[in-house]
């Protein structure tokens, strides 16, 4: 990505409400994602983080207010963003091996009905660059929990997307590739827009130039705004459940943009 | 090889090999999607097609094709939905189907002598113009097979990731049902509609034990077809038995034997205690 361009909005949400079941889950988010940007979401269990992923990829349908990614309406987006989601959903007895999974990335990529040698390079080079060319021929329900997270974040990255979504993706990594997993992020961050949801605080601050805080409404914050005490607070937040109202005015400070 | 000398043995052979190319492809299907009930309500609401047809008098086989998919496309269009239980919908189809296939052949004039023949298959018997039948819809299913083979391996493995990256997943899985009820309206002929969800999901069943990959799977299964087809019939032939009956046993007894081998297999690989993993590897200082 050229810097001129990163002046580009790649994700807007205006005035979003979405209701599950009867149930409001987000309520009226507005969040701008510029190109380049490293997003970190933090918020508590149930504060609709996964949701609102889901309806940044088109898998949710909003009850109200527009979601836009690179200009466009959701659905027609498929090629430039690509997603790790939190759960694996598929089947653990599935035959089929990691090289194969990796290449379902390429599916939108495909020209005609089946893959060329140039989506069979990408995955080789995919899966050198996160070292995980040895479990090509593994059958995926045989992953260890970390391993499947290198796949899927390896069936992510294939597609060379444009906007990354990750929710949760360090869940199941061991601290020493968890390190390395932040080095491939930072990497990454130079060539594409990240979305990164996470409990963990202390990555999220020191890797992410822009964080959000989600319980039904969002707060959104910059970088500077991420001292000791917001992340205290906003940690309240996500143990406590403390309605945003509360602090709100914490991060209202001038350097913030505060969508509300 | 007297067997071989009847016309309608050898006609008999290459539906049953037919039928397996088709069966070992969509039962692979069925079993990596876990649809085999979805497969067995539409296998029965079939009945309901032929009994239309005994009522009507055109052929039962058209009635069957033509209930499986209306079967297909109900199950498809409402297990997408969220508010029914697909299983309710599934058990209420079945139900249906083989109520108002009873209540048309009991309406039907005259005698229904080959209705056995439906329930329980015979493919000693089939018409050669059902014979023909069962090639085009054998051709369609392998046209789209071939043309979404890779669109289906991913909708199957993992829907959600399938639609963000833009496949259709709702009409590609409503595709891949009206597959499996084509595929019952040819198995229909040689196992008979009660029997069909044990020859479309045996040999995928005893495939997926052998491979990480879904087209050797495939390839697995249809051997395996065309070994139960081949072998029921000349065991049927010589013992004057039913042949899809008989077909069914010499599946489900090799399943039997293959799950057994596998547990004894895997019981006699599996690591002990004491046992040094890797061996071979010298351990570093």
């Amino acid at each position: 990505m050229s810097i001129s361009s990163r002046n580009n909005i790649v994700i807007q949400i205006k005035n979003l409400w979405v209701s599950l079941k009867d149930r409001i889950i987000l309520e009226d988010i507005n969040l701008t994602v510029w190109d380049g940007d490293f997003l970190g979401i933090i918020g508590p269990n149930g504060g609709g983080k996964t949701t609102l992923l889901r309806v940044i990829l088109g898998l949710v349908k909003p009850m109200q207010g527009s979601v836009q990614v690179l200009g466009e309406q959701v659905h027609k987006t498929g090629k430039h963003i690509a997603y790790v989601p939190q759960h694996a959903h598929f089947d653990q007895d599935f035959p089929i091996n990691v090289w194969d999974m990796v290449l379902m990335g390429r599916l939108g990529q495909r020209r005609g009905r089946f893959y060329s040698r140039e989506d069979q390079a990408a995955v080789k080079s995919i899966l050198l660059e996160l070292e995980i060319d040895a479990l090509g021929k593994r059958q995926v329900g045989k992953l260890s929990g970390g391993e499947r997270q290198r796949v899927l974040l390896a069936r992510a990255l294939v597609s060379r997307p444009r906007i990354l979504l990750m929710d949760e993706p360090t869940n199941n990594i061991d601290s020493q590739f968890e390190a390395r997993f932040y080095d491939i992020l930072k990497k990454l961050s130079q060539e594409m827009t990240l979305v990164l949801v996470s409990h963990d605080l202390t990555a999220i601050s020191r890797h992410v130039n822009k964080w959000a805080c989600l319980n039904r409404k969002i707060v959104v914050g910059g970088k500077n705004d991420i001292t000791p005490e917001i992340i205290a607070e906003v940690y309240q937040c996500s143990v406590n459940r403390i309605m945003h109202d509360q602090f709100r005015h914490i991060v209202a400070a001038p350097k913030g943009e505060v969508f509300r | 090889m007297d067997f071989w000398l009847y016309d309608f043995m050898r006609q008999a052979f290459l539906i049953g090999v037919i039928a397996s190319i088709i069966c070992g492809i969509i039962g692979s299907y069925v079993v990596v999607n876990r649809i085999v009930f979805i497969s067995g309500s539409i296998s029965h609401t079939a009945y309901g097609g032929i009994g239309l047809g005994y009522y009507l008098g055109f052929s039962p086989i058209i009635g069957a094709t033509i209930f499986s998919l209306i079967a297909a496309i109900i199950i498809g269009m409402i297990g997408q939905r969220a508010e029914q239980r697909p299983d309710t919908v599934i058990g209420i189809t079945w139900a249906v189907g083989m109520a108002l296939g009873a209540i048309f052949v009991k309406l039907s004039p005259g005698y229904t002598a080959d209705l056995m023949s439906y329930l329980f298959g015979n493919i000693l018997t089939v018409p050669r113009m059902e014979m023909w039948y069962i090639f085009i819809l054998s051709a369609i299913i392998l046209g789209v097979v071939f043309t979404l083979y890779e669109d289906f391996r991913a909708v199957s493995f993992d829907e959600e990731f399938a639609r963000v990256q833009g496949l259709p997943t709702s009409i590609l899985n409503l595709i891949l049902l009206c597959l499996v009820a084509l595929t019952v309206v040819i198995l229909i002929r040689i196992v008979g509609i009660i029997l069909v969800i044990a020859l479309l999901t045996i040999p995928a069943a005893i495939a997926i034990q052998c491979t990480s990959k879904l087209h050797i799977m495939m390839g697995i299964s249809i051997i395996l077809g065309i070994c139960f087809t081949t072998g029921g019939l000349i065991i049927s032939f010589f013992l004057d038995l039913p042949s899809g009956a008989v077909i069914i046993m010499v599946a489900a007894l090799t399943f039997i034997l293959a799950v057994g081998g596998n547990c004894i297999f895997s019981k006699y690989r599996a690591p002990r205690p004491g046992y040094k993993q890797n061996a071979k590897i010298k351990s570093r200082p």
